[in-house]
């Protein structure tokens, strides 16, 4: 006796022709491992047979082989720098020039040579040269750029690309995975079981139709076989990360803290000046900028700009000595994409606002860096501000506590002495996590007097950042923070929330 | 942040107490400095504030004071002026500025030679802007004549052997043939190079690029020169007093120079270096515990700033300081106030609990976007969290057309060179990308997108405009279904849409539409939906029907 599911494959097959196991799937709208299991039993009894016909190879990158096809190939990119140099360049020089890690030289170095692209000769003072003796692209770099992030059939690779491919398996950048293809038949045991249970009238299941008539009277359904019941279903989902951020949100906003959000793009005024931070300074660079390219200029809002330069110049009205320079405005004026979360708040500040009041945002900051698991060149910040006449250290140090305890769970808190340019007394603050132990997970200071005076704000002003995208990284168990914006859909539907 | 190393022993030979590795490790996260190892080896983070703990000596001086060992500010004995630098005027309109000081007295050692130049290294990268800003010279002065002069010459002016190097090179040599004149040349303008050199015109260094051979430091020196040269006399003056501070902490005794110039106008004027005279700042009592949030006495506050090395003698309610010349950091009497915090040590305060009520509240933005998600979810779609940065190729291949492209000046990688204006490209990277996956895929995002905006409020002449993307890929996918939804979507957040036709490429002919945006008998453009052309399809490495929608939700942050 063949069970309902058991059925559904034999009616697809109930033609007598050959079908593969993936059109079986397509057809009946079920995974293809869910009709290859129905298949087996099918086999067993009897009821059918398979074939395994031509295999299938697909190939795709390798967690290596993606990163080049992000970066390039080390090979490439002293390929590229070769061309920039006049085609020849010292040995030697390679590793100062290029943007290659020393492993990636040697890598870059050996291709080049293999492929014969390049060649070694020493020069009259006995020092190693290499020569570029092509421009046209590595077989290996148009594989790597054909296949990306796609799972390719190794027939659709023709050419060069396919030259390229067997390189990149070689090197443990790509990997070859073979399927094969499975075919079905009805068996006539097969085809009479399908005619039987016609007459013996079992039915399928219950329509309206029968609701309407009564026809279900005195009929029996067909038994559902547990072990295949279940499907796959694709769940209307949140993103987990969004999910968390909100759950974040709401823990803020619980603590008295509302919320406010800002511009991708900002002046580098905003970002940098206005937070006391002076042009051409180490202070300057706790962290790079991305600049536009067009817009590259804006407007700058004139009055506070005078106050700002005013500042930086002789300390403004504070008393303060001043960084003693000449702020430029063009620099100032200059378009960039926001870097810090901080600039979120200045702008607040520079508003009207009505102490106490609690500040915060969730914001995407970007700044140049080196990509790799633990960094991207785009992330998330949490920061925010408290304003209030009789704020004070003791008060940051107690708020930073709280948010170490609501947000990150943590039973332990420890300040460690840090520095911003903007903020006097600074603080980092470290926690202890349950099941991750110590992490550093947020700064905070007082906004500088420099600072508050030039946005005409004659109070204190406790500000801070928290960084949670670590956390979430564990909670999520993934393994690089770029997962946090990934593209994989499985791995979005099989995130857990947290 | 910068990065130091020395040896354990090294550390040891200073400090007044003996500290097993966690109180070390403690007591260092207390003087600033970022414990990255901990062992026979010592490796620290500093912050860009205080390039005095970027040497040993600095790092043992400042755990000394919180040790109690030593208290107050330092003092430094100046022994007497041992010579003379003139500067020509050839060198003014160059590089002006240059101080210097005598060192007598160094046991030198290997190891000791290799601190002393990742010191110089550390101070002239950060501190000195990458030697733009201050130079350092260390010279065995064994062999020299002074007085010294400090000049101007030609690219061809002067032949002498470089350090590290055999032959004589002249300075244009230097600049095209030493890896360290290749580095810096970009700090001069290739027609003058600034020279110094002794009363035998013996070449001690060509700053800021190079040394002489001739006054290479070896084991074998006792006697050192500091010249530092560079454009601003105060930068100059606390590199100078932090090695002088340094030597003297190992042992050594220092010898002030006389700089003399050939015009003695305000700004550049005759002086003996290095100046070691305290910053003097007050700072009230009232102030420290208003910031701190403390009930600190005089006598507190006063041991609190000894400990950190800074002299402090009350005068009533008022705290007369005096700063040493090494730190550089103090522009206002908050500054201070930090250092009190630092004396008494961050994590010996009670936090306070904030007192305060405040109203909170999420953003009017964020509780519609909860909205449109928590429908969309309900529409069975997975939400999408992608980058903001893609890149012109990137979005034009997945059949966005016809906008202005706001690129990077800096991109890191070409395929992060620009900032997304539209969130569908994404979707359909996301789709090309997940072949594999089970269909049906039905994929959204709300996110952030930015647009050409000329005298935008922003100042940016950009705006930043938050969108709803959608698509679905499965086997009957198609406008109809796309177009309800979005419908419904609408509907539910109490707006109302009409859809009109659209004859865009990358969507099939008849197969797409605008959305309209329904308000007061007037409509508005507010973006489209459609089914996406085969070609494009095709293109991207799709073999599933994809049809997609995009609108604009609001402007980020519209009022102000």
């Amino acid at each position: 006796m063949v069970n309902y599911n058991e059925r559904l494959v034999l009616e697809a097959l109930s033609k007598g022709l050959k079908r593969s196991a993936d059109e079986i799937a397509l057809a009946l709208n079920v995974p293809k491992p869910t009709v290859m299991s129905i298949a087996e039993s099918l086999k067993q009894e009897g009821f059918l047979e398979l074939f395994d016909e031509k295999t299938v190879s697909f190939i795709s990158l390798t967690g290596e082989g993606l990163e080049y096809y992000e970066k390039g190939l080390p090979e490439a990119r002293l390929m590229q720098l070769m061309k920039a140099s006049g085609n020849s360049l010292p040995v030697e020089e390679i590793p100062r020039k290029a943007l290659l890690s020393q492993k990636e030289q040697g890598i870059a170095l050996s291709w080049i040579v293999k492929s014969g692209a390049a060649r070694i000769s020493k020069d009259s003072q006995r020092k190693s040269i290499l020569h570029l003796t092509t421009h046209s692209p590595f077989p290996s770099e148009r594989a790597l750029k054909f296949i990306g992030r796609a799972r390719i059939t190794k027939s659709a690779l023709t050419g060069e690309e396919a030259l390229g491919a067997d390189l990149l398996l070689q090197r443990g950048l790509a990997e070859e995975q073979e399927q094969k293809k499975v075919m079905l038949k009805i068996s006539i045991k097969g085809l009479e079981s399908l005619k039987h249970s016609k007459e013996a009238g079992e039915l399928s299941s219950l329509t309206p139709e029968m609701l309407r008539a009564g026809s279900w009277k005195g009929k029996k359904f067909k038994e559902y076989d547990l072990k295949t019941i279940l499907f796959p279903v694709q769940l209307g989902r949140k993103h987990p990360y969004n999910s968390f951020v909100s759950t974040v949100r709401e823990k803020l906003v619980g603590m008295g803290f509302r919320e406010v959000h800002g511009h991708l793009l900002e002046l580098e005024f905003w970002d940098m000046d206005a937070l006391y931070m002076p042009q051409n300074h180490p202070a300057r660079e706790i962290h790079d900028i991305f600049k536009i390219k067009d817009p590259r200029l804006g407007e700058l809002p004139e009055e506070i700009f005078q106050k700002v330069r005013e500042a930086h110049r002789h300390g403004g009205k504070t008393g303060s000595r001043g960084w003693d320079y000449e702020m430029s405005r063009e620099v100032s004026a200059s378009v960039i994409l926001r870097s810090h979360d901080t600039v979120i708040s200045v702008r607040e500040l520079a508003k009207t606002l009505h102490p106490p009041d609690r500040v915060f945002n969730i914001s995407r900051v970007f700044r140049p860096d080196e990509i790799d698991w633990k960094h991207f060149i785009e992330f998330n910040q949490f920061g925010g501000f408290v304003a209030d006449e009789n704020t004070s250290f003791r008060e940051l140090l107690g708020t930073l506590k709280t948010f170490a305890e609501e947000v990150f769970q943590a039973r332990k808190v420890k300040f460690a002495p840090s520095y911003f340019p903007f903020t006097e007394p600074s603080v980092e603050l470290h926690a202890e996590i349950p099941g991750k132990g110590w992490a550093e997970v947020g700064g905070a200071g007082m906004f500088r007097p420099e600072l508050l005076s030039a946005v005409g704000v004659d109070f204190p002003v406790i500000a801070w950042g928290l960084g949670v995208d670590r956390l979430v990284l564990d909670k999520l168990g993934y393994k690089d923070i770029r997962q946090l914006f990934t593209h994989d859909i499985e791995l979005l539907r099989k995130s857990k929330m947290v | 942040m910068v990065s130091i190393k020395f040896s354990r022993k090294s550390l040891s030979a200073l400090l007044a107490e003996e500290l097993d590795d966690e109180q070390l490790a403690e007591l260092l996260i207390q003087a600033k400095c970022s414990v990255e190892k901990m062992g026979e080896e010592i490796q620290l983070e500093i912050t860009g504030d205080r390039p005095d703990l970027l040497a040993v000596q600095g790092v043992a001086r400042a755990l000394n004071g919180l040790l109690n060992a030593d208290k107050g500010m330092p003092e430094l004995k100046l022994g007497k002026q041992e010579g003379e630098l003139f500067v020509e005027e050839s060198i003014l309109p160059i590089r002006p500025i240059v101080v210097g000081a005598f060192v007598k007295g160094i046991a030198f050692n290997d190891e000791s030679i290799k601190e002393a130049m990742e010191v110089q290294e550390k101070l002239t990268l950060t501190h000195g802007r990458k030697r733009k800003k201050v130079a350092i010279g260390l010279h065995d002065s064994s062999k020299l004549k002074p007085p010294f002069h400090y000049r101007c010459v030609g690219p061809e002016g002067v032949k002498f052997i470089p350090l590290n190097y055999t032959s004589e090179m002249t300075p244009s040599q230097i600049m095209e043939g030493h890896e360290k004149g290749k580095e810096y040349k970009w700090i001069l303008d290739g027609k003058h190079f600034p020279l110094i050199v002794d009363s035998a015109d013996q070449v001690l260094s060509l700053p800021p690029v190079i040394n002489g051979a001739l006054t290479a430091l070896s084991e074998s020196t006792t006697n050192v020169f500091i010249d530092i040269t560079g454009m601003d006399f105060r930068a100059c003056n606390t590199a100078l007093s932090i090695l002088c501070h340094n030597f003297s902490d190992s042992g050594a005794s220092i010898h002030p120079l006389k700089v003399v110039y050939p015009k003695n106008d305000l700004k550049l004027r005759t002086v003996i270096t290095p100046i070691i005279e305290a910053e003097k700042m007050r700072l009230s009592v009232k102030e420290v515990n208003r910031q701190l949030g403390t009930d600190f006495g005089v006598k507190k506050i006063t041991e609190c700033l000894q400990r950190q090395r800074i002299s402090a003698k009350a005068s009533g309610n008022v705290i007369n300081c005096e700063i040493p010349s090494y730190r550089t950091d103090f522009m206002h009497p908050i500054d201070l106030v930090e250092e009190v915090a630092l004396g008494y040590g961050y994590n010996n305060f009670i936090p306070q609990a904030p007192r305060v009520f405040t109203k909170g509240s999420k953003s009017e933005q964020t509780v519609f976007v909860e909205r449109v998600r928590d429908l969309m979810v309900g529409a069975g779609f997975l939400e999408l969290s992608t980058y903001v940065l893609t890149s012109r190729k990137r979005m034009e291949k997945h059949g966005h057309s016809g906008w202005e492209a706001i690129e990077l000046e800096n991109p890191v990688s070409a395929e992060y060179s620009s900032v997304r204006s539209s969130l569908m490209p994404s979707l359909l990277e996301v789709l090309s990308e997940n072949t594999h996956a089970e269909y049906p895929q039905r994929i959204f995002e709300i996110g952030e997108v930015v647009i050409k905006q000329p005298s935008h409020h922003s100042g940016t002449h950009t705006k930043t405009m938050l969108h709803l993307s959608a698509a679905i890929a499965e086997k009957e996918s198609n406008l109809s279904e796309t177009s309800s939804i979005l419908f419904e979507v609408m509907r539910a957040l109490g707006k109302r849409v009409s859809f009109k036709e659209s004859y865009l490429r990358k969507y099939i002919q008849g197969r797409a539409a605008n959305v309209l945006l329904l308000r007061d008998l007037q409509s508005k453009s507010i973006g489209v939906c459609g089914e996406l052309s085969p070609e494009l399809l095709e293109e991207i490495g799709l073999q599933m029907p994809v049809s997609v929608f995009e609108i604009e939700l609001m402007e980020v942050n519209e009022i102000e």
